[in-house]
């Protein structure tokens, strides 16, 4: 152990490089979430069990993303609904652009694709939205 | 006595490890006796080095954190110091490997070399280990305003 270890770790003298970092999917999957919710006329979606939708669709629940982690890159399908007089393709397309600075910027992961899948068209609440 | 240590500090002749080699062997062991540092000790030193960084919201992964919380509430006992973290420790050197929870809004890369800088700072500044690498795996991160924590800071009714 002794001699095969310390001469590759002695290469990098600073001690904020030994070592390895790991992301779970989940944390990915839970910040790409949250972020998502910061674009302007997203809202969230039905949760999904084994491809069926259980519960209603309401604006106020979740951004429902999976997230797939290989190496330093990550794919994300999300689920997410649109404020019906938002044009949905400009704002799916700022959805993407958001979660792919967002993640990489929380992350260090890269994002190498993001599928959107728009699954309802909700009216604008009169209350404001909770998160900004 | 003498014969064993000198044959022991000639062998390592790679010469970017001997200098090490010697130099921790000075702090830990020597002719008078040998000190060693247990396992626990080194992880409870990480687990509070890793507290230490603003962005990490908690050790442990999601069994951990829920047999923490059940023993919070029994009066006496407190949450581990050593929870999240498992350690291998050697006669000079450490390994160490901690599960962290993150805060939302903060860079995990740079976070993770915060606490690997502080973790392996406390560490070989109490032990004197020689701290190989600390391997960092993020769980799960905290959205603040989720009401899944049941310790909200509640606003003070005296100021």
């Amino acid at each position: 152990m002794t001699p095969a270890g310390p001469p590759a770790q002695e290469n990098t003298d600073d001690p904020g490089a030994r070592g390895s970092l790991t992301i779970s999917e989940r944390a990915v999957e839970r910040i790409a979430s949250h972020a998502a919710l910061e674009v302007d006329g997203i809202g969230g979606s039905a949760p999904r069990v084994l491809g069926v939708t259980v519960g209603a669709e309401e604006a106020e629940r979740n951004v429902r993303i999976a997230a797939r982690i290989t190496g330093a890159v990550v794919a994300l399908d999300v689920r997410l609904s649109i404020t019906y007089p938002a044009p949905v393709g400009s704002t799916a397309e700022s959805a993407r652009t958001h979660l792919i600075s967002r993640v990489h910027a929380l992350t260090g992961l890269s994002v190498s694709k993001v599928d959107i899948t728009v699954t309802a068209l909700h009216r604008a609440v009169v209350t404001p939205r909770r998160i900004r | 006595m003498t014969n064993p240590t000198i044959s022991a500090a000639t062998p390592p002749a790679q010469t970017t490890n001997s200098e090490i080699a010697t130099s921790n062997r000075s702090l830990l062991s020597s002719s008078e006796g040998t000190t060693t540092v247990a396992d626990t000790v080194v992880q409870k030193i990480a687990g509070l080095a890793t507290r230490e960084i603003p962005g990490v919201h908690a050790l442990g992964g999601g069994a951990a954190r829920a047999f923490s919380s059940l023993r919070e509430r029994i009066p006496g006992a407190t949450a581990s110091a050593g929870q999240g973290v498992s350690v291998e420790v050697g006669e000079r050197q450490a390994a160490i490997d901690l599960h962290i929870l993150v805060e939302y809004g903060v860079s995990i890369a740079d976070l993770a070399s915060a606490v690997r800088r502080n973790v392996i700072g406390a560490v070989e500044q109490m032990t004197g280990l020689q701290v190989v690498e600390v391997n960092i795996a993020v769980t799960d991160v905290h959205i603040p305003g989720e009401e899944d924590d049941g310790r909200t800071p509640e606003p003070g009714r005296v100021q």
